[in-house]
């Protein structure tokens, strides 16, 4: 029933508009059609110069997604459809519609879709924080890392305990918990005669 | 394998593969309409071939289905004959045609040379279009008696969705 007396709200207007006072395809000039009228309600804004208005309208059509082409917005499409989408915006702003309205305009009947920028709301904020989310825990992961204590790859330059053989590179089966049983052979040469050379220095 | 790790990949990987199953039908180039549910868009539309316009409110209190269409749209033409059988045997819905992207002369001539059983109304400033979401067409939009869109179809109609989106128009 409410929805009934809308139209019939509606239809009155437009008969009022339309009617006998006016020929039958004019639109006063200025007034917002009926449809923009029931969706958008009164213009926020105050109407603009012409050259505000172009300006506002420009700015507008960048944000618009252009509903026939692939990403593009309705400033940057020379197709038909998006010439006309931007003469809407161009008369929604001379209206007095504000940029918010102007976009909902759109996102009424293309749904959120026709923003070429997600709104910052409902699940869209994952879209802006996951990012930064990604990148915090990143930095969270490389800073508990490089605190944790981690096994040396390299052997301590120790002296070798009393009694205890030196590592050569074919005692690598003699001792299985030393570190330095898995030590490259070549390396653990190297090792033991930079030792040596030190030892005999001092 | 550290637990943490797969513990983390898989705190990662489960939602997306659930995600992923649960749109697996879906296609990602359906896009329906957020018009769907409300009231249809109030526009004061032009007659092709002249004569009063009309206003899209002045249609309410009977069904109505809301055709965009143009001459150059291959799946426009490959339906126009569902429609204007259906427009014929259906005297309680309104059907009417909106041109979409096209040229009035076009129009004519495409329907001078095939018939129609209702009728098409141009949109030049492209409003009607805008006001409905059209991406393309054709486009149908089935209303009911109390103007609500009731649904959106994408594509040429055939005869069983005509049959079907009818029916739901009539609740």
């Amino acid at each position: 029933m409410r929805r009934l007396s809308r139209w019939r709200t509606l239809a009155l207007g437009a008969w009022i508009a339309t009617g006998s006072l006016a020929p039958a395809n004019a639109q006063p000039a200025g007034a917002p059609e009926a449809d923009v009228a029931s969706v958008l309600g009164p213009p926020a804004g105050q109407r603009p110069t012409d050259a505000m208005a172009v300006t506002e309208a420009s700015e507008i059509a960048a944000k618009l997604r252009c509903p026939v082409c692939q990403g593009v917005s309705i400033a940057d499409s020379p197709s038909g459809m998006a010439t006309k989408m931007r003469r809407q915006v161009r008369d929604l702003v001379a209206a007095g519609y504000t940029e918010e309205q102007v976009m909902n305009y759109f996102e009424h009947s293309y749904g959120e879709f026709v923003r070429l920028e997600p709104p910052m709301r409902g699940l869209n904020w994952m879209l802006w924080a996951m990012p930064s989310m990604v990148l915090l825990a990143g930095v969270v992961f490389v800073y508990m890392r490089a605190r944790s204590p981690q096994p040396s790859a390299l052997p301590v330059s120790s002296p070798s305990p009393a009694g205890e053989a030196p590592v050569t590179p074919g005692d690598g089966g003699r001792s299985e918990a030393s570190p330095k049983s898995c030590m490259d052979p070549e390396l653990a040469k190297y090792l033991e005669r930079i030792r040596r050379d030190s030892g005999s220095a001092s | 394998m550290n637990k943490g790790v797969l513990a983390a990949g898989l705190a990662v990987t489960t939602p997306l593969l659930a995600l992923l199953l649960l749109n697996i039908d879906r296609n990602p180039s359906a896009i329906s309409s957020p018009l769907i549910r409300k009231p249809a868009p109030d526009l004061l539309v032009q007659k092709l071939d002249g004569g009063a316009p009309l206003q899209l409110s002045s249609l309410h209190g009977r069904p109505a289905v809301v055709n965009f269409w143009a001459t150059w749209c291959v799946p426009c033409v490959q339906e126009h004959r569902t429609l204007t059988g259906g427009a014929r045997v259906n005297p309680d819905v309104t059907f009417l045609g909106v041109i979409y992207e096209d040229s009035a002369p076009n129009a004519r001539a495409f329907l001078a040379q095939r018939g129609s059983s209702y009728t098409s109304y141009v949109d030049e400033t492209g409003k009607a279009a805008i006001a409905f979401g059209v991406y393309g067409v054709p486009e149908t939009f089935f209303i009911n008696a109390a103007g609500t869109i009731v649904d959106k179809f994408v594509g040429p109609v055939d005869e069983e969705t005509l049959r079907k989106k009818l029916a739901e128009a009539r609740k």
